[in-house]
């Protein structure tokens, strides 16, 4: 017994491999698995497999499939949804899924006292907003209704041309009734109804186990509508921080699916034939972020210059990087949306001396001392420190980079009390507007002090219209704005980068690395 | 003694008293908060979730709050884990740094002490050498290379071990030599050098002198004394290994305790960083207690102050 | 060392009385010269710290010159350490970040090291309730949050290298109090000391001149210790953004960024761990010297 346990002992992967057990690591471990009060956006994943919205996503272009929803009729004027409900969708306790238990996730997620952050992918519904200001308390008034236990009837504000995709969010997730009031009242947030034992979901999967730093043990659920496709018998998501740890886990054969690579393994791992490195885009920019209320960077000239100094087609190829492709544009090219207008960024160090010089800075003379804010991880770090010699070298001005705490970064940023900040956004949802929402005015995540007026407008009506050419063509009206303005400086579009393991067969790379499990299997090849 | 303990024992009263409030004060004075975070939240949100955990009344009233709170044992809520109190997070991550933590000590101690008494004992030879260079390696290489490399070896290449992870018996062995063996060196050197204070003091030479043999004047005499430097570091040590280490958790991928002492004050988990404060000055007077007892054991010329 | 340090930590003394203090410490240095290991430690760690001083100086490349075509490459004849991913050259950085680490190591340790001997020495000698206080202070010290305590630390005061010292003195003097606390409690019940109070001699000279010296090797040992633990501490603060910001190098960084690298750049951990490890064991052996130097005892043979 001991001989061949101590031999050549079956890996986890082997094992799971036989037994249709896929182990999955998730970095993180998620505070709740509330699919309301979702912390990150990589805990979808776990979520994925124990709730279902009215849409799904195709798993490869990531177009919304029927999910709860067999079917659905968008009224004309793009402002009523109508959705049908499948006769078949059960939660996992046996009970039906009907338009009701939408009507009740909706005013949960919306109610004041629940305090989700993800009420602002109800922000197109008619009367949303003022039910969570509180300023409705009367949710008859919010555009959500049951029409009957099968019909659900959703009223916008505008047309909102991304609308069904955000349907399949998990801010859409339903959540059961039953179970959340056992344990509490429909709006408190964080008490009991979602630990194993207790949850009732409607995914393909159901919660059996959860170990606390460790792992998150899901089985499949045979209640489920569509279980016949469900090919997986366990998923074990496993709450690996360091992603060096990750990657080791991954070679010893205890992982099939990484969260994250190593920077320094991507070469390495490029390099093997079969790879099991996935490196794929995703709708993702890394920037540095301005602030454009203090000098020096209150001045366009001097916007406009810093952008014009970095050569992103070297730091794309340098050793830091794997498969990131330097940026042209704020919005990354990759969701039917390409900026071709006549702000491309690009790198003219010539041109960037003149401005700098045009600003009272002739070759860096006099100006200030400004920090380049990061917070601390190889990558960052890294990357401020070339981006930082790029600017000493083409605008003779002198960059410091101060790595900082995380939250005290944040909260710096947040308050404005920066300079040069970094950032990475990705977009919520396959549009443009997933982006050019950042810099609204009054947008929540506009850290920047940029306010124009006259972007609000395009980039709003942009997102209004309807018709695809015409929406494109007013996305790049808004986004040459945006990059004339300058209060940022894309620097490359990012990538997703995993190691998965040969045996995992139709998962596909997507911009959003949603990933359901129900096309998901395992095979030893 | 009785007397002296009992005494000692009143004394961790105000000693706590002190550290919760201090610790209080310092973790509100540190910019952001628990829900600070890379995508900033509504403040009309943020408001809520302040509201739900109390944070929106007076500092004060908060502390005083927290105070009696903790006078009956309740840690509250964590804010990271939001629907775990301080308390269940400790009992449930507490026991796994517990077993880590003694078995790194029982290591540390079964390879630091004898190496560092026969070092002293046979100073300058080449078994001095040996067993100095040793530690002085134990103490330069880091944790943070040792457990990789072992992970690397034993996990990678021999596929003798998991690399992370704490369900199988045999995940103890990796994390607790490489913890181990940080500790066995500093055990290791200050016994050598303590050891050696005493070698020469005047009544180990008159019971040379008497003739007794030379185990009995290490073991019997020798060592009493010699031990009082290790003795000194292993109350704060022996408290700091038995709550976790972050670095060993974190490589070995290990459910303990260390990994929130470090994590819960990059978090902002205000309970959660004094339900951990509290816990390890808890364990940092108790044994510190234990530390002046035993050295009063160890010289018997010293009294119960 | 030179033999006026003594004085220094004394307590205002007679002429007449700093003359055995003196030859005391000149025997001491006799003595160590004739320890070779000690005196090759010292020599080594002299040559390392020149080197560092005036090394960059000599070499072609600077600390935050890149070479993002080069990328990472072995030791080689143009960067005789290799070079790391953005191509910077290894072995300047190495000279820079010793600068750094060898300053820090030692100026920090010696400020924990004072704190630590002066306020252990004076909790054990003095006991009773004074004791009390001391060390329950210590106590709450070792318990508040480290993390929080930096971030405070900059917050309040800025970015500035003095904090590097205060935070790093604020947490590594402890365990030394603590060990010097329990010796000098077994010593002073030993006939000299009583011998000492009989005389009449003053409290502060029975600490520094009387106790302190019979106590130096657990201190030597525990501050050999201290230095590597010091060194390493600094990268955790520049992780906090205390401490040395990048482009700049420090031993601590660097072996911290050479551990992430190891299998693929396995130079970046070897060179810096090398030099580190030098570093450590010629303090080592320089620390045992002084010890057996200023054993009061073996200077009776």
């Amino acid at each position: 017994m001991c001989l061949a346990a101590c031999s050549r002992r079956e890996t986890p992967v082997e094992a799971g491999n036989r037994a249709q057990i896929l182990h999955q690591g998730i970095a993180t471990e998620p505070q709740d698995l509330d699919p309301h009060l979702l912390q990150f956006q990589s805990h979808f994943n776990v979520l994925m497999a124990l709730g279902e919205g009215l849409v799904g996503y195709d798993p490869h272009d990531l177009h919304p499939v029927p999910g709860v929803a067999e079917r659905w009729e968008i009224l004309p004027d793009g402002l009523v949804y109508l959705l049908h409900l499948r006769a078949d969708a059960r939660w996992s306790n046996g009970d039906a899924v009907t338009a009701h238990d939408f009507v009740f996730s909706a005013r949960r997620l919306l109610s004041p006292a629940l305090g989700s952050p993800f009420r602002y992918y109800y922000d197109d519904v008619r009367g949303a907003k003022e039910y969570s200001a509180a300023a409705a308390p009367d949710f008859s008034t919010v555009g959500v209704r049951a029409l009957d236990d099968r019909t659900l009837r959703i009223e916008l504000l505008h047309p909102t041309p991304y609308f069904l995709f955000l349907l399949g969010n998990w801010s859409w997730y339903p959540v059961h009734r039953a179970t959340v009031e056992k344990y509490g009242r429909f709006d408190q947030p964080f008490t009991d109804w979602s630990k194993p034992g207790r949850f009732v979901g409607n995914g393909p999967f159901t919660l059996t186990e959860w170990k606390p730093g460790q792992v998150i043990i899901v089985r499949r659920n045979p209640r489920y509508w569509d279980a016949a496709r469900v090919r997986l018998s366990e998923i074990h998501f496993h709450c690996i921080e360091s992603s060096d740890t990750e990657e080791r886990a991954f070679r010893s054969g205890q992982l099939h699916i990484t969260e994250n690579v190593p920077g320094s393994k991507l070469r390495d791992y490029a390099a093997q034939r079969p790879s099991p490195l996935k490196v794929a885009p995703i709708f993702s920019t890394y920037l540095y972020a301005l602030n454009i209320t203090r000098p020096p960077f209150d001045d366009v000239r001097v916007r406009r210059a810093f952008p014009l100094a970095l050569d992103r087609e070297r730091i794309v190829t340098s050793q830091i990087a794997s498969g990131i492709l330097p940026a042209r544009s704020f919005v990354p090219p990759v969701a039917g949306y390409v900026y071709d207008g006549e702000a491309g960024l690009r790198f003219d160090p010539g041109e960037a001396r003149q401005l700098l010089a045009a600003a009272g800075y002739p070759d860096g003379r006099g100006f200030p001392p400004v920090e380049l804010a990061t917070n601390t991880s190889v990558l960052h770090r890294e990357l401020a420190e070339i981006v930082q010699q790029m600017w000493q070298k083409h605008l003779g001005v002198r960059v410091g980079i101060a790595s900082k705490e995380s939250k005290v970064f944040f909260q710096e940023r947040m308050l404005k009390q920066y300079q040069l900040s970094r950032m990475s956004w990705i977009g919520d949802y396959p549009d443009a507007f997933g982006f050019l929402t950042v810099y609204l005015s009054d947008g929540g995540q506009n850290t920047t002090g940029y306010a124009s007026p006259e972007y609000d407008r395009l980039a709003l009506t942009a997102a209004r219209t309807l018709n695809e050419t015409e929406r494109r063509a007013r996305y790049r009206e808004a986004e040459t704005l945006l990059l004339r303005d300058a209060p940022i400086i894309p620097v490359f579009y990012d990538t997703g980068r995993h190691l998965v393991s040969p045996a995992v067969q139709g998962r596909y790379p997507n911009l959003l690395e949603f990933h359901s499990y129900q096309g998901l299997w395992l095979e030893n090849k | 003694m009785f007397h002296f303990i009992a005494r000692r024992l009143l004394q961790v009263i105000p000693v706590m008293f002190v550290i919760i409030t201090a610790t209080f004060f310092m973790v509100r004075f540190v910019p952001g908060g628990p829900f600070t975070a890379e995508k900033a939240i509504p403040p009309e949100i943020l408001k809520n979730l302040e509201a739900h955990y109390g944070l929106d009344q007076p500092l004060w009233r908060q502390y005083l709050n927290y105070l009696g709170r903790v006078v009956h044992g309740d840690l509250g809520p964590s804010f990271k884990y939001s629907n775990r109190t301080v308390n269940e997070i400790i009992a449930q991550k507490l026991p796994t740094s517990l077993e880590l933590g003694s078995l790194a000590l029982l290591v540390a101690l079964l390879v630091g002490l004898p190496l560092g008494v026969l070092a002293a004992v046979r100073r300058n030879s080449w078994l001095d050498y040996l067993a100095s260079s040793a530690g002085m390696l134990g103490i330069c290489v880091p944790t943070f290379v040792l457990g990789p490399l072992l992970a690397l070896s034993f996990g990678i290449h021999l596929h003798w071990f998991n690399v992370s992870g704490w369900s199988d018996p045999s995940d103890r062995i990796l994390p607790c030599l490489t913890l181990g063996f940080v500790y066995a060196a500093y055990i290791m050197r200050l016994t050598r050098g303590g050891m050696l204070e005493v070698l020469n003091q005047d009544y180990i030479r008159t019971a040379r002198a008497k003739g007794a043999s030379e185990a009995r004047v290490v073991l019997q005499h020798a060592l009493r004394g010699g031990l009082l430097p290790v003795v000194s570091f292993l109350g704060p040590a022996i408290a700091g290994i038995l709550t976790g280490s972050f670095v060993i958790e974190t490589i070995f991928q290990i459910p303990g305790l260390g990994r929130e002492f470090v994590n819960s004050a990059f978090n902002r988990d205000y309970t959660l960083v004094l339900g951990t404060v509290i816990l390890y000055a808890g364990l940092i007077v108790v044994l510190n207690l234990v530390v002046d007892v035993v050295q009063v054991w160890l010289n018997p010329k010293l009294k119960f102050e | 060392m030179s033999s006026g340090t003594p004085q220094l930590t004394a307590a205002p003394q007679t002429p007449a009385e700093t003359e055995p203090g003196s030859s005391l410490w000149r025997d001491a240095w006799h003595r160590l010269q004739k320890n070779k290991l000690a005196v090759f430690g010292g020599g080594l760690l002299l040559v390392l710290t020149v080197l560092c001083i005036v090394g960059p100086w000599f070499l072609r490349f600077s600390y935050q010159e890149q070479n993002l075509d080069l990328g990472a490459t072995p030791p080689g004849a143009q960067h005789w350490l290799g070079t790391d991913t953005l191509g910077r050259d290894l072995l300047v950085r190495l000279l820079y970040g010793g600068r750094i680490s060898l300053g820090v190591g030692l100026c920090a340790t010696f400020v924990a090291l004072t704190i630590g001997v002066a306020y252990g020495a004076v909790a054990g000698y003095i006991g009773g309730k004074a004791d009390a206080v001391m060390m329950r202070l210590v106590d709450i010290i070792y318990a508040l949050p480290f993390t929080i305590f930096v971030i405070l630390l900059m917050v309040f005061f800025g970015r500035n290298i003095f904090l590097l010292f205060v935070a790093i003195g604020a947490v590594e003097w402890l365990t030394m109090a603590r060990i010097v606390r329990g010796q000098i409690m077994s010593l002073k019940k030993m006939e000299f000391i009583e011998a000492a109070r009989s005389l009449g001699l003053s409290n502060q000279r029975i600490i520094f001149r009387h106790l302190i010296p019979n106590v130096l090797g657990p201190i030597i040992v525990y501050t050999t210790l201290t230095i590597p633990a010091v060194m390493l501490l600094e990268a955790f603060l520049s992780f906090l953004g205390l401490g040395v910001q990048p482009p700049m190098s420090s031993w601590g960084t660097l072996i911290k960024d050479g551990a992430e690298k190891m299998e693929e750049f396995s130079w970046l951990l070897i060179f810096p761990g090398t030099l580190f490890s030098l570093t450590l064991f010629s303090l080592n052996f320089l620390g045992d010297g002084l010890r057996d130097a200023l054993d009061v005892r073996t200077a009776k043979d």
